[in-house]
């Protein structure tokens, strides 16, 4: 195990720096730091950038528009970017459509799907969850019935991010009925204007546009639209979550903070003191990537993955608490979301943010069933 | 001190929930409208509530801090839409310190509901300690005038009096004054906090007091604010500890029809344990409450710091508690249109009101009276 950076680490740290400075645009970046929840709109721009550079998708392979850096050459790129405040981008697409299109997708599918993908030209959601399946997933109901060269979708998701920007939903579909339920699972992709879908935004307690509901009434997409085979979904799943395991760390955004908060007026010896805890434990959590990034596979790894997704939402409640106490009086009062950028609505619509990071990505308690699971 | 209720408290505590009750759900995504808010604020003194701490000659019941207390307990189990039970005690107390007609008045509308206080005291948004303030009063023709700068004023934006805490030029003692928000002088931005609760804040420059409208001064000024502020910190922390049980019951019910797994969540022992560690810290939270109730009959220095440990205890636990809750309701949780999410983001506003955790532990640290001529000399 090398876990230190070489020189050639150092350098590839240096030139991305030296990228954020000249291309990510201070509007955009103040905007991210002070608000969060960008629209595509806001980051257009920046992920043009980025695609034009070969930079868009460091977690694709390299032949489908991927950066070919080694396991902590990305994990350099996360954290510089968390601290540059660079807004993510497509999250969706670039980390779960798009490796999963890369991977099992139809030729026709990398065709018409990738490149647009990367340049942000198309955007898509994530429909897995319904009211019957949260953390049981594979209690997914939505129904995929094959009609000639048709599927016909009917069914009910909830709680899909950017639903309201997205041009194509990934959709997660009962197509089999015959079998233990994490068998009769497919993947189909499907567009957001189709006829019989409709979004309806959920409002939330972070006072910011995040979750809708998707309902799809005898949704018609062609079988083309299929990833991979039918009732393969789970296996693909299982696939994205060996190949994503250390976003879930947020390092990046918590090293953002830590960031932050030190360049903040400070307040007390106690404030000071759960300052100086935090950045310890993001330390920790640090070297707890760097870890897994660097390990074989095995039962070891799902454990250490899952316990950096425990660790991190409870690391990113502590920051953004530490933010409040920080900003006191001032946190408390609402301005209409977005209209007065200076002011601090979007830190305290981060921090309750925050609060659902325990739940979405597998909630914590199911993370660690597995971490029970693997140790046994 | 008495812990069981007497019938008649029991008596009028089921009125008092009845009467949340028909109106939980309501208005929920959003703030209250201010039509809204005056038909509650009328129906609560309907039940007599604003009259609680109001002398019984004045019209009210002279209720001691215990009997407002069981109140608060009551009135904080639904999160939006109640007034801040808090600020109209604080209101009847310092309003009791005053002398004269207009005074006992201005006690009796209180009592009808004619009279909606507001307390404006704090000016920047981490100094909770008044004895900084920057608003200052002048001695002028007739009365005072005061300037200052004042923030998160709750319910400032539609109260029909504000008591304002400032610091005399004369002298330096701190000082609270009763103004009309009418007033030449007198300028309110109102907005709403992060849990509905209405606020404002308010500029006064210039703005003129009558003599008699003067209601707290002189060298124990500060002291005597503090007595009332520390009751007030008490009964804040009921409403949270009120809030706190609520939320229990609601994610004890979430999780009995909840099914993942083809069972009900309640069932997972996990979530069982879980939901038992919030009793935890909920019942430890109520203890305080009691704890600190019975301090503020036993003198200044006790109660002091009572008070200061009773708001970081229940406000820990309300942070801990409401989050947990929430955690537990999933995605549900998360939504404006449950109720869970406003026990959260109430905890979070009372966690900052008269004064933030980090404030009330150093205040519960500073040396008291012996130990500070100790360390002195
Ligand atoms: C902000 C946000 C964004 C999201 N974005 C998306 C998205 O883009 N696309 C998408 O498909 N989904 C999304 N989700 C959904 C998310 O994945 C689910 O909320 C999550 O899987 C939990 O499901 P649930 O909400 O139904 O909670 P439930 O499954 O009902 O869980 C409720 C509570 O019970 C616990 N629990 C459940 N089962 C057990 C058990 N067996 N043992 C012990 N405890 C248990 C959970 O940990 C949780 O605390 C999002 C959610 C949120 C909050």
């Amino acid at each position: 195990m090398k876990l230190a950076y070489s020189d050639e680490d150092r350098a590839f740290q240096k030139e991305i720096r030296l990228f954020f400075a000249q291309e990510l645009s201070p509007e955009i970046a103040t905007k991210e730091e002070r608000q969060g929840h960008l629209r595509r709109i806001d980051y257009a721009d920046w992920q043009r950038k980025l695609a034009e550079r070969g930079w868009a998708a460091p977690n694709w392979p390299k032949e489908y528009g991927g950066t070919g850096w080694s396991p902590v050459q990305r994990h350099i790129w996360e954290v510089e970017y968390g601290r540059a405040c660079a807004p993510e981008i497509s999250v969706i697409a670039i980390g779960l459509v798009g490796p999963v299109i890369c991977r099992f997708g139809s030729e026709d599918q990398k065709a018409r799907y990738l490149d647009p993908m990367l340049r942000g030209d198309i955007f898509f959601c994530q429909g897995f969850s319904e009211p019957q399946a949260g953390s049981d997933l594979a209690n997914v109901g939505t129904r995929a019935v094959r009609d000639g060269d048709d599927y016909v979708i009917s069914g009910q998701k909830i709680w899909t991010s950017h639903a309201p920007d997205a041009d194509y939903m990934v959709c997660l579909c009962r197509t089999n009925m015959d079998v233990k339920p994490q068998a009769g699972l497919s993947m189909l992709i499907v567009p957001m204007d189709a006829p019989g879908l409709t979004v309806r935004p959920i409002e939330t307690i972070d006072d910011a546009p995040s979750v809708s509901e998707v309902f799809l009434d005898e949704v018609r997409v062609p079988a083309s639209e299929l990833i991979g085979e039918e009732d393969k979904a789970w296996t693909y799943a299982k696939f994205l979550l060996n190949t994503e395991r250390t976003h879930n760390a947020y390092i990046g955004i918590l090293r953002r903070y830590v960031d932050r908060l030190k360049r903040a007026a400070d307040r007390t010896i106690g404030y000071r003191r759960k300052l100086a805890m935090l950045e310890i434990d993001v330390d920790a959590l640090e070297w707890s990537v760097l870890r897994v990034l660097d390990a074989a596979e095995g039962p070891g790894t799902a454990a250490s993955a899952s316990a950096l997704k425990v660790s991190a939402s409870e690391l990113l409640l502590r920051a953004g608490e530490l933010e409040m106490e920080q900003l006191g009086l001032a946190a408390l009062p609402v301005t209409p979301h977005g209209e007065n950028i200076a002011s601090y609505d979007g830190f305290r619509s981060q921090f309750m943010y925050w609060r659902a990071a325990s739940i979405f990505g597998g909630a914590n308690e199911i993370q660690r069933s597995i971490i029970w699971g693997s140790l046994s | 001190m008495e812990l069981t209720l007497n019938d008649d408290q029991v008596q009028f505590l089921d009125t008092i929930r009845r009467f949340l009750g028909n109106r939980a759900g309501v208005e929920m995504r959003h703030a209250p409208t201010l039509e809204r808010r005056r038909e509650t604020w009328a129906a609560l003194a309907e039940l007599g509530l604003q009259g609680v701490a109001v002398p019984v000659e004045l019209g009210g019941f002279s209720g001691t801090p215990e009997d407002i207390a069981v109140i608060a307990f009551e009135l904080g189990r639904e999160p939006v839409g109640t007034p801040r039970y808090e600020n109209i005690v604080l209101a009847a107390r310092l309003l009791g310190k005053g002398s004269g007609d207009a005074v006992a008045e201005m006690l009796g509308r209180l009592v009808t509901g004619d009279l909606r206080p507001a307390i404006a005291a704090y000016e920047r948004p981490t100094c909770f300690d008044l004895a900084k303030s920057t608003t200052r009063i002048s001695k002028a023709d007739g009365g005072y005038v005061v300037n200052g700068d004042k923030l998160a004023v709750v319910d400032g934006d539609d109260a029909n009096m504000l008591l304002v805490v400032g610091k005399m030029e004369e002298g330096g003692d701190l000082a609270v004054l009763a103004i009309n928000p009418a007033s030449v002088g007198v300028t309110i931005s109102p907005h709403h906090l992060a849990d509905f609760t209405p606020a404002a804040n308010i500029r006064f420059e210039n703005a003129f007091v009558s003599e008699a409208m003067l209601l707290v001064s002189g060298a124990d000024a500060s002291e005597q604010l503090q007595d009332c502020l520390d009751e007030a910190l008490v009964i804040l922390c009921a409403s949270t500890v009120g809030s706190l049980e609520r939320a229990i019951e609601r994610t004890r019910e979430y999780l009995a029809i909840r099914e993942q797994f083809g069972q009900p969540l309640g069932q997972f022992q996990a979530l069982q344990h879980e939901v038992a560690d919030l009793f935890i810290e909920t019942n430890d939270a109520r203890s305080m409450v009691y704890r600190a109730m019975s301090a503020l009959h036993e003198g200044r220095e006790e109660s002091r710091r009572a008070a200061a440990a009773c708001k970081v205890k229940v406000m820990t636990a309300a942070r801990a508690v409401t989050g947990q809750a929430l955690h537990l309701h999933g995605g549900i949780g998360f939504t404006a249109e449950y109720p869970i999410g406003h026990h959260f983001r109430r905890a979070f506003v009372d966690e900052k009101l008269l004064g933030d955790n980090e404030y009330h532990l150093e205040r519960f640290m500073a040396p008291s009276g012996d130990e500070a001529v100790e360390r002195a000399a």
